[in-house]
């Protein structure tokens, strides 16, 4: 099973992918995105390069139903295919084919795409997306989505509610992402993308520290024990 | 504290990059891998913009010596930096600021090595001698045993020799002008990150195989 929620941060526009499977991915997910231009994932068929290819005609000003058309028409593999895409404006549009059948899932809305194909369900799909609406307060797009990836592994079926790969990137007006951490391989992906993501955070503090006051400041690592030092001794 | 080998396959022209460092998700910010043009990686105190620069200049047609003085050029802070970066046709530039000792790199023919904060001179050395004695491998095998064998070297350390371990890893190896990677692994956050990395790219070619 695999599962991708696409979404844009209403107030920055940023843009984001998260992912989660319950199989390894080991680097293989075939997701695209370029600042300021929108996102595609593609979970299922199509041949590769397709992805560079709608994002090329995105770019272009090709309508979402177009980009469809262009991708699924003609193709050998359209005919399993399943992918999604969303605009730096947050119109999105996802595109499952029929043969699928009951393995597959999607929901699109304005700011979102969700897509799941495997042995997930329709509540998994409901479920993300409606945690990932109801996270509007959080300022931090990368917590949102993580958060609505857990909602969506905590609805799936029992078999299926496991996470070993997983990944989260959010882009703003960069042309590098903002954030990109991935879990190829663990017994729960998504647990370790949180970890990562606060050990980010002390990292982010630290070059910003760095940055500032290049010649003196503390090495990285003790940095990164005193200020987790820092943190325990304020939580207790 | 990071130690990096970018380099050029002579049979194949695909271009490859392999990393490891104390920071996390270090395979998140390989900003500067462009397949239609070439690598380039600031280390040290890094500047993201640099990299996407350096591959633009690079883009132009700008040799990457070139390149490194037009960083210079416009970067106030490139006395703090460490960078290397090769083109599609495996020319390099390198350049070591005042990182934290030790620090500093080598190249070759198609590779450049560069690192801070390391055990010595061994760790930029072994990574340069294990990629020139894997000459009939495929690039992604020879860019990792690389970054094991400078591992092995000592990896990194502190002034006052403790170990620092490299909390993240990666691998990327591309065609040139392909639009998709060949081989993209990466270890985002484990203490042991360069051993995870390979175990990761054994489970890679089991499942590929």
């Amino acid at each position: 099973m695999i599962t991708t929620l696409l979404g844009r941060c209403e107030s920055t526009n940023r843009i984001a992918v998260g992912t989660v499977s319950d199989e390894p991915i080991l680097g293989k997910s075939r997701t695209i995105v370029r600042a300021q231009i929108g996102a595609v994932v593609i979970h299922s068929g199509l041949t590769l390069g397709s992805e560079v290819l709608a994002l090329n005609l995105l770019d272009m000003g090709y309508s979402l139903a177009n980009i469809v058309s262009q991708m699924t028409e003609g193709t050998i593999t359209s005919h399993c295919h399943q992918f999604a895409l969303i605009k730096a404006n947050g119109m999105s549009q996802t595109s499952t084919s029929k043969t699928l059948g009951a393995n597959a899932y999607e929901l699109t809305g304005t700011n979102y795409a969700a897509i799941s194909i495997g042995d997930g369900s329709a509540d998994m799909v409901k479920a993300m997306v409606g945690s990932y609406i109801e996270g509007v307060s959080e300022t931090r797009l990368e917590y949102r989505l993580a958060t609505a990836l857990a909602a969506a592994v905590g609805t799936a079926p029992i078999a299926s509610r496991v996470s070993h790969s997983a990944s989260l990137a959010v882009y703003g007006a960069a042309p590098y992402p903002e954030v990109d951490m991935r879990v190829d391989l663990s017994d729960d992906a998504l647990d370790q993308i949180r970890i990562i993501l606060h050990e980010q955070h002390l990292m982010d503090l630290y070059f910003a520290e760095r940055r500032r006051n290049p010649k003196s400041t503390e090495f990285s690592d003790h940095f990164i024990a005193r200020m987790k030092l820092e943190r325990t001794k304020g939580s207790s | 504290m990071t130690y990096s080998i970018i380099a050029r396959c002579p049979r194949t022209g695909s271009i490859g990059q392999a990393i490891a460092t104390f920071a996390i998700a270090t395979g998140g910010r390989l900003d500067g891998f462009n397949s239609s043009v070439g690598i380039c990686k600031t280390m040290a105190i890094p500047v993201r913009d640099n990299d996407v620069l350096a591959i633009r200049l690079m883009a132009l047609g700008h040799k990457p010596e070139t390149v490194l003085k037009m960083l210079e050029s416009n970067d106030p802070g490139y006395a703090n930096r460490q960078i290397a970066m090769m083109d599609l046709s495996g020319r390099v530039a390198v350049h070591t600021g005042e990182a934290r000792p030790w620090c500093g790199h080598r190249q070759g023919d198609g590779v450049v090595a560069a690192g801070n904060m390391l055990a010595g001179p061994q760790v930029v050395d072994a990574l340069i001698s294990s990629f020139m004695e894997t000459a009939k491998a495929p690039l992604a095998d020879r860019l990792i045993f690389a970054l094991q064998s400078a591992q092995a070297a000592g990896g990194q350390r502190g002034p006052d020799g403790r170990i620092v371990n490299a909390r993240s890893a990666a691998l990327r190896v591309m065609r040139p002008g392909a639009h998709l990677v060949d081989v993209d692994l990466r270890i985002d956050y484990h203490e042991q990150s360069v051993a995870e990395l390979l175990v990761l790219f054994q489970k890679m070619h089991k499942t590929n195989s």
